[in-house]
C-alpha cells in the first residue's frame, strides 16, 4: 500500500502490473458500453 | 490546495455517505427489476417500471453526482491529488462512466415508465431486464472503487512522479 505522505520517488518505473489489467479491462467495458448502448443493442435496453 | 483535518474529515464522511447511499440505491432498483420481471401480478410490474424514473431522479442521480463531487474535492484537497495514483485515476474513471451512463439511462427509465403506464400494453411487453443487468453492473463496478480506496494499491503516475521530483527538489532547498 502507498501511503499519501510518502514523498519518496518509487525506485520502480514500471507502469504496476494490476494497472495493465485494469486498463484492458476498462477498454473492454468501454467498447461493450459502446455496442450496447450507442449501438441500441442490449435486451431491451433502448 | 491541502484541506485541514476537519474539512478533510468532513469532505471523506460526505463521500463515503453519498457513494454508500448510491450502492443502496442501485441495491434498491436491482430488487424493483427483479420484481418487476417476476412477479406475477400485474399492477406491481407496471408499478416498479413506473416508480423507476422519479426514483432515480430523486436518488441515484443525485449520488451519483455527489460522490464524484466529493471525491474530486477529496483528491484535490489531500496530497493524493487527482491524477498522481493510479488507484485514484480509476476511482474518478469508474465514478465518471458509470454517472454517465446512469444520466443517459434516465431515457430508458422513461421509456419504460411510458410502456408501463400504457393500459394497452400487454404484460410480457411492460417486464424488462435491463434495469436486473445494469444494476448488477453498477453494483460491479462500485464495489471495485471500494476496493480500489480500502487497498489503495501501488502505482504512481508519470504525472504524479514529477510531483514528488519537484517536491523533493523544493524541500532540500
Amino acid at each position: 500500500m502507498a501511503g499519501p505522505s510518502g514523498l519518496e520517488v518509487p525506485a520502480d518505473n514500471g507502469t504496476p502490473r494490476w494497472v495493465k489489467v485494469f486498463g484492458v479491462l476498462a477498454i473492454i467495458v468501454l467498447v461493450a458500453f459502446v455496442i450496447l448502448h450507442l449501438a441500441g443493442g442490449g435486451p431491451r435496453g433502448h | 490546495m491541502i484541506m485541514p483535518p476537519l474539512w478533510r474529515k468532513f469532505a471523506l464522511t460526505a463521500h463515503v455517505t453519498a457513494s454508500v447511499g448510491w450502492m443502496g440505491g442501485i441495491a434498491a432498483f436491482l430488487a424493483l427489476g427483479i420484481i418487476g420481471v417476476t412477479t406475477e401480478n400485474a399492477q406491481v410490474a407496471r408499478g416498479a417500471y413506473l416508480v423507476m424514473e422519479p426514483a432515480a431522479w430523486w436518488v441515484l442521480v443525485p449520488f451519483a453526482i455527489a460522490s464524484l463531487f466529493t471525491g474530486i474535492v477529496i483528491s484535490l484537497g489531500t496530497t493524493w491529488g487527482l491524477f498522481r495514483h493510479y488507484w485514484v485515476l480509476f476511482k474518478l474513471a469508474i465514478n465518471v462512466f458509470a454517472t454517465v451512463v446512469l444520466l443517459e439511462y434516465m431515457q430508458t427509465f422513461r421509456q419504460m415508465a411510458a410502456v408501463a403506464a400504457d393500459p394497452s400494453a400487454t404484460l410480457d411487453s411492460v417486464r424488462n431486464p435491463s434495469p436486473i443487468l445494469h444494476a448488477v453492473l453498477a453494483l460491479l463496478l462500485l464495489l471495485v472503487a471500494t476496493v480500489l480506496a480500502i487497498y489503495k494499491p501501488r502505482g504512481v503516475t508519470a504525472y504524479g512522479r514529477r510531483k514528488l521530483l519537484q517536491h523533493r527538489t523544493v524541500a532540500q532547498r
